[in-house]
């Protein structure tokens, strides 16, 4: 019989001023048994990229920040059900992901217009008032769809999710996730044209 | 029939290119302050057990009598601001599942007098101001509750509704209930006014001496922010709801600040 490697995550993270190597199927383990610091480590290791994922959706770093609590939060809660062996981060931004979704529609976010703050907030272009005012279009577009389809179109381009993946994140079958995509894609090609009209 | 195709992939392209744009490029690394994660950390429960076959979504309330480090820190300051001497265990904290704003009530005991609700899960992280509001109000009324003034008043109330029970028992037995009924009713009646304005007075004096410690500017904005959380939750509704005879936020933010604006200004000035 051959050998064959185990491949573990391994964390480097400064404990006590040293740099300290911890294997994250560990750090999951505790968590889930209620060790409140594996979790802590767990947070300083992927919280970043899941603040960075949720403003990237919802473009407002209050609204992102607490995306993030939540997604941790109901990390937390799923984790003894989780199997550690798997990796952390996938199936934290999928929790991630429906979580944004989810308050991103109870905030109403698309309902209120894109400032020069916000986006001000995610990036620096030259010409900001003309990014404002495209960006506001599409925001009152994306305003007239259903939340299924909005929902769609944001994992799709706020995510860069596959089809296969956006059926993973929200328990539909694939076929539904390409139907909406589309009519959502159709339905946005109109208005965004008689917007110009 | 090329051309509609070709105008049709154009149409396709604009539209990917156009919703690229409003989502943006992926973003660097955003990492959070230590507070988010103190926030996190007050929010988690026990672990429960991947075996249980039943278990509550989301666990409805959890107690800690120790509030977390930044409520605590918060606290802190608010009594030095007030001259008070610091006493652990006088601040109580709980989270609440059912509730969608923080909330504070305090007691006149000298131990857990303060008691602050926070929901589970809210729609926002508590801004420093709120925390600092809510947390210099409630030490306001812990103290006012002490002041001999209010034990008269509440002893008044507790004779007169003590009275509004002696009034119907005696009827009764004299089968004068057709008199003792109206009598009982308009004792119940005033004690329920006393008890409540004795409670707007006090929130309203909570709030000069939170003025007091706090500085008007600071108060303003912890004001503010709880209101703009209140109308974000009922869906800009122009005044926010309160219980009868209590003072609503509007109310509170026109006496303190002197000013109408319900949603929170960066420029508040006192208009006196």
């Amino acid at each position: 019989m051959g050998t064959f490697f185990l491949y573990e995550a391994v964390l480097l993270l400064e404990k006590g001023g040293t740099t300290v190597a911890t294997c994250e199927r560990d750090l999951i383990m505790r968590a889930a048994d209620g060790d409140e610091e594996a979790f802590r480590m767990l947070w300083e290791e992927h919280h970043a990229i899941a603040m960075a994922t949720a403003l990237r959706l919802c473009h407002q770093r209050a609204v992102a920040e607490e995306i993030t609590q939540g997604a941790f939060l109901r990390a937390w809660r799923g984790l003894p059900g989780f199997h550690a062996d798997s990796p952390f981060r996938p199936w934290l931004l999928r929790i991630l992901y429906r979580h944004a979704l989810d308050v991103m529609e109870k905030q109403r976010i698309y309902q209120q217009p894109v400032s020069l703050q916000r986006v001000l907030e995610t990036e620096r272009q030259t010409d900001m008032q003309e990014v404002v005012a495209q960006r506001e279009e599409v925001r009152q577009a994306l305003a007239q769809l259903s939340a299924d389809q909005r929902r769609v179109i944001a994992l799709r381009y706020g995510a860069d999710l596959t089809e296969l993946d956006i059926a993973h994140v929200l328990g539909w079958p694939i076929g539904t996730v390409k139907s909406r995509l589309n009519r959502a894609r159709e339905r946005l090609r109109v208005l965004l044209e008689d917007g110009k009209r | 029939m090329q051309e509609d195709h070709v105008r049709q992939q154009t149409q396709e392209t604009s539209l990917e290119e156009r919703l690229r744009d409003y989502y943006g490029p992926e973003l660097k690394e955003q990492p959070l302050s230590q507070s988010s994660w103190q926030q996190v950390q007050f929010r988690l429960g026990p672990q429960r057990s991947a075996q249980r076959r039943f278990h509550w979504p989301i666990r409805l309330r959890r107690t800690q009598h120790v509030p977390p480090p930044y409520i605590q820190r918060a606290f802190i300051h608010v009594t030095d601001e007030a001259r008070v001497v610091y006493q652990p265990g006088m601040l109580n904290c709980t989270l609440n599942g059912t509730i969608s704003e923080p909330m504070m009530y305090a007691r006149p005991w000298r131990k857990g007098g303060i008691h602050l609700l926070l929901p589970l899960l809210p729609a926002e992280p508590l801004a420093q101001a709120e925390v600092d509001i809510l947390l210099a109000t409630g030490l306001a009324q812990h103290m006012l509750l002490r002041r001999i003034r209010y034990w008269l008043l509440w002893s008044g109330a507790m004779l007169s509704s003590l009275c509004a029970w002696l009034v119907l028992v005696l009827t009764w037995l004299h089968r004068f209930l057709v008199i003792g009924i109206p009598i009982a009713i308009l004792l119940c009646v005033g004690t329920y006014w006393l008890l409540t304005w004795q409670k707007r007075t006090r929130v309203l004096a909570a709030d000069m001496l939170a003025v007091r410690w706090l500085g008007r500017s600071h108060t303003c904005q912890g004001l503010h922010a709880l209101a703009a959380r209140r109308q974000h939750r009922l869906h800009s509704q122009r005044r926010t709801h309160s219980t009868w005879g209590m003072p609503s936020l509007e109310e509170r933010i026109e006496r303190v600040c002197g000013t109408r604006i319900n949603v929170l200004d960066d420029r508040l000035t006192l208009v006196r």
